[in-house]
C-alpha cells in the first residue's frame, strides 16, 4: 500500500469519524437496598433482603443513533438473620447484560433493537451452592421495539422478542424417584424458547397494552392418560405454553400534589400440558388424569396513589388485587380429596409508605403491607393457600 | 463476636462457651472463613478521594478495634485527577488496606503456655478505584481490588460448642477479587452520601455499603446478604489530606 492509499483511507476514516468527536457519553447509576420483615397471624417473622445495582452508559455518537450498554447486578433473599438448615429460605443472583440501539429514523418514528444475556443463580436448598443450583438458568435473546408518534398526544409501540432460556443444572427429581429413570432423561427438560409481541399505545395520560407470549419447550413432553409404548406416561407431542395478557391505565394528577394512576389487567395462560395426579411422590400409578391442568384466568386491578406531603416528603398508598381462576383444575380440600369445582384464589396486597428525597440523587422509603388470599383450595399440607400476612421494611435508593 | 467470644472462652476460661451462643457458633463453624471475611471487609474503604483533596487516611473503629481489637488502616491517594489528560479521563486513586487483631498479636506476647502455638494472620487489600463526576453534586465510581485474609491459630484446648462439635483450629485463607460500582453523592458541605455494591468473582459474593460522610467521622452499613451478621453496622474516622 503506497502512502496516497494510507493517506487516503486515513483521510476517508477522519470523515467518517468526525461526527463522533462531539459524541455524547452519559453514565447512568442505580443502587437499591430494601430490607423488610413479614409477620403471618402465628406470629412466624420471615425476612427479605434485596439489592439491585445497575451500572450503565449512555453513548450518542450521531443525532439519529443512541448506544447503551447496561449491567445490573441483583440479589434477593433472607435478610437480617441468615436462614439456614431447615430454616432456609430460596435466594438468588441475577447478571444482566443488555447492548440497546436506539436509531431515531425520522422524527415521528423510533427502532429500538436490545439483546440481552441473563445469568440467574438460584440456591433452593442448603446443599447447593450458586454454581450447582437446580434452578439455575441462563437466558439468551433479544428484541425490538419500533415507536411511531403518531400526534403530539397518541404514540403506538409495537415489540417483538426472542429468548432461550436454559436451565443447565435441571433435573426431573419426581420422575427419578418415581421410575428409577436415568437422570440424564431429564436434562435440559425445562429448556425452552421465548417468543413475545405487544403492541403498547398511549394516548395523552392513558396507556393500554397487549400481549402475547409463548413457550416452546425443547424436550419436556405432554401427559397423557394412558401408558405409551415406551412404558411412560408421556406423549411425542412437546409442551407449548401461551399467556395473553391486555392492561390498561391512566395517570391522573387530581391535584398539584396528588396523583392517582389506576390500572386493570386480564392475563390468559394456555398450556397443552396436562397433569397425573400421584396419591404419593414414590407411587407409580397415577390415579387421576386432569386435562389443561394449569390454563388459567387472571384478573388484576391497582390503583396506587401518590400524595406531595413537602418538596421532600411524599406519602404513597397502593392496593392491588388479582382474582384468578383455572379453567379446569380442581380444588382439593383438607384432606387432598378433589371437589367438583374450579379452583380459585383472590390476593389482595396492600402498600402504604413514606418516601424522603435526600440530596439529588438519594431517597428512601418506609413501607407497611398487609396481604390477604383467600382460595377454594383447602389442601395446605405443602403450601398454603388461605392466609393473611404483614410485612414492613426499609428501601434506600440513590441514582443518577 | 462469635469469635471473640470463641477465643477469649479458649484463652481466659475453661473453655465454656455460654447457651445463647451455641446456635450462632454452629454457624460460624459452617463458614469461618467467610465470618472473617465479612470483618475483613467493613475495614476496607471502597469510596474515592475527595475530588478536592490529594489522599485519605481511615481507620473503622465499629465493628472491628471495638469489640474485636481488629485494627485497620486504609490509605487512598489520588494519581490522576479527572479529566487531566483528556475531557474522558476520570480520576484514579490506588488504594490499599492493611489490619490486624491486636488480641492475637497480644496473646503470642503474654501467652507463654506450651500448648499455645502463636497465631499467623495475614489481612490486607490493594486495589484501584475511577470516578467521575456526572453533576456538580454526584460522582459515579467503579474500582478493583485483591483481598486477602488468613488466619492460622490452634486453640489451647479443642472448644466444645455441642457434644458432637469442637473447634480444634481455626484455618481463614480467603482470597478474592472484588468488583466495586458506586456512587457519592455531596448532600451538604460537610455531608456526603454513598453507596456501592461489591462482587467477589472467586466465591460469588455479594456485598453492599450505604454510609453517610462527614468531616472526619463515617457511618453506614454493611450488607453480606449470605453473612452470619447480615448486616453490619459501622463507625469509622478519616483525616482528608
Amino acid at each position: 500500500m503506497n502512502i496516497r492509499k494510507i493517506f487516503t483511507t486515513v483521510a476517508g476514516l477522519l470523515v467518517l469519524l468526525a461526527p463522533l468527536s462531539s459524541a455524547q457519553l452519559v453514565p447512568y447509576y442505580n443502587y437499591q437496598f430494601t430490607e423488610g420483615v413479614s409477620a403471618s397471624p402465628e406470629g412466624d417473622l420471615g425476612f427479605i433482603i434485596n439489592l439491585s445495582n445497575d451500572i450503565g452508559t449512555i453513548f450518542k455518537p450521531l443525532p439519529a443513533h443512541t448506544f447503551i450498554g447496561f449491567y445490573s447486578l441483583k440479589y434477593q433473599g433472607p435478610g437480617l438473620k441468615r436462614q439456614e438448615g431447615r430454616e432456609f429460605s430460596e435466594r438468588y443472583m441475577d447478571h444482566i447484560f443488555v447492548g440497546r440501539h436506539h436509531w431515531n429514523i425520522r422524527g415521528d418514528l423510533i427502532l429500538k433493537t436490545q439483546s440481552d444475556i441473563l445469568l440467574e443463580g438460584r440456591r433452593s436448598g442448603t446443599n447447593e451452592t450458586w454454581e450447582s443450583g437446580l434452578y439455575n438458568f441462563n437466558r439468551y435473546g433479544g428484541a425490538s421495539y419500533l415507536t411511531k408518534k403518531y400526534s403530539k398526544d397518541f404514540i403506538g409501540t409495537a415489540s417483538f422478542g426472542y429468548h432461550y432460556m436454559t436451565f443447565p443444572n435441571y433435573t426431573d427429581m419426581l420422575a427419578e424417584i418415581r421410575s428409577g429413570a436415568d437422570p440424564s432423561a431429564s436434562e435440559g427438560k425445562q429448556n425452552h424458547h421465548v417468543l413475545n409481541q405487544s403492541v403498547k399505545t398511549k394516548y395523552k395520560n392513558n396507556t393500554a397494552k397487549f400481549s402475547l407470549t409463548e413457550q416452546l419447550y425443547s424436550k419436556q413432553k405432554v401427559a397423557v392418560d394412558n401408558v405409551q409404548s415406551d412404558g411412560t406416561y408421556y406423549s411425542s407431542t412437546k409442551q407449548k405454553d401461551m399467556t395473553v395478557g391486555l392492561s390498561a391505565d391512566r395517570v391522573e394528577g387530581l391535584s398539584k400534589i396528588m396523583i392517582i394512576n389506576p390500572g386493570i389487567s386480564i392475563t390468559y395462560k394456555n398450556s397443552n400440558q396436562n397433569y397425573q395426579h400421584f396419591e404419593t411422590a414414590t407411587s407409580t400409578n397415577p390415579v387421576k388424569f386432569f386435562k389443561d391442568y394449569y390454563d388459567y384466568l387472571d384478573f388484576g386491578l391497582n390503583i396506587p396513589y401518590t400524595l406531595m406531603l413537602s418538596r421532600k416528603w411524599s406519602f404513597v398508598f397502593s392496593p392491588d388485587i388479582s382474582y384468578k381462576i383455572y379453567t379446569k383444575r380442581q380444588p382439593r380440600d383438607q384432606d387432598g380429596n378433589f371437589k367438583d369445582k374450579k379452583q380459585s384464589r383472590f390476593l389482595g396486597v396492600y402498600t402504604m409508605g413514606f418516601k424522603k428525597q435526600i440530596g439529588e440523587s438519594s431517597s428512601s422509603l418506609m413501607y407497611f403491607t398487609y396481604q390477604n388470599q383467600v382460595a377454594n383450595m383447602t389442601y395446605e399440607r405443602y403450601v398454603a393457600y388461605n392466609y393473611s400476612a404483614f410485612s414492613t421494611g426499609f428501601k434506600f435508593q440513590m441514582e443518577y | 463476636m462469635v469469635f471473640v467470644l470463641l477465643f477469649s472462652s479458649a484463652v481466659f476460661s475453661n473453655g465454656a462457651v455460654p447457651g445463647w451462643a451455641v446456635d450462632a457458633g454452629l454457624k460460624f463453624v459452617q463458614n469461618p472463613d467467610d465470618v472473617f471475611y465479612n470483618f475483613h471487609l467493613d475495614n476496607v474503604d471502597y469510596t474515592p478521594v475527595n475530588s478536592d483533596r490529594r489522599t485519605t487516611l481511615r481507620t473503622n473503629f465499629l465493628s472491628s478495634l471495638i469489640p474485636f481489637t481488629w485494627g485497620n488502616l486504609s490509605l487512598k491517594t489520588r494519581v490522576i485527577s479527572n479529566r487531566q489528560f483528556n475531557s474522558w479521563v476520570p480520576q484514579i486513586d490506588i488504594v490499599g488496606n492493611y489490619s490486624r487483631i491486636i488480641a492475637l498479636d497480644v496473646a503470642s506476647l503474654v501467652v507463654e503456655s506450651e500448648d499455645f502455638s502463636p497465631p499467623t494472620m495475614s489481612d490486607y487489600s490493594v486495589g484501584f478505584l475511577m470516578s467521575k463526576p456526572v453533576s456538580r453534586l454526584t460522582r459515579l465510581y467503579a474500582g478493583f481490588q485483591y483481598s486477602v485474609v488468613s488466619l492460622d491459630f490452634e486453640f489451647p484446648e479443642p472448644l466444645e460448642i455441642t457434644s458432637e462439635t469442637n473447634i480444634s483450629k481455626l484455618q481463614i485463607a480467603r482470597r478474592d477479587y472484588i468488583l466495586i460500582t458506586g456512587i457519592v453523592n455531596k448532600v451538604r458541605e460537610d455531608k456526603r452520601v454513598a453507596a456501592y455494591m461489591g462482587y467477589g468473582f472467586v466465591y460469588k459474593k455479594i456485598f453492599s455499603r450505604f454510609s453517610w460522610h462527614y468531616d472526619h467521622l463515617e457511618m453506614g452499613f454493611n450488607i453480606y446478604p449470605e453473612g452470619l451478621l447480615v448486616i453490619h453496622p459501622f463507625l469509622g474516622w478519616h483525616w482528608n489530606f
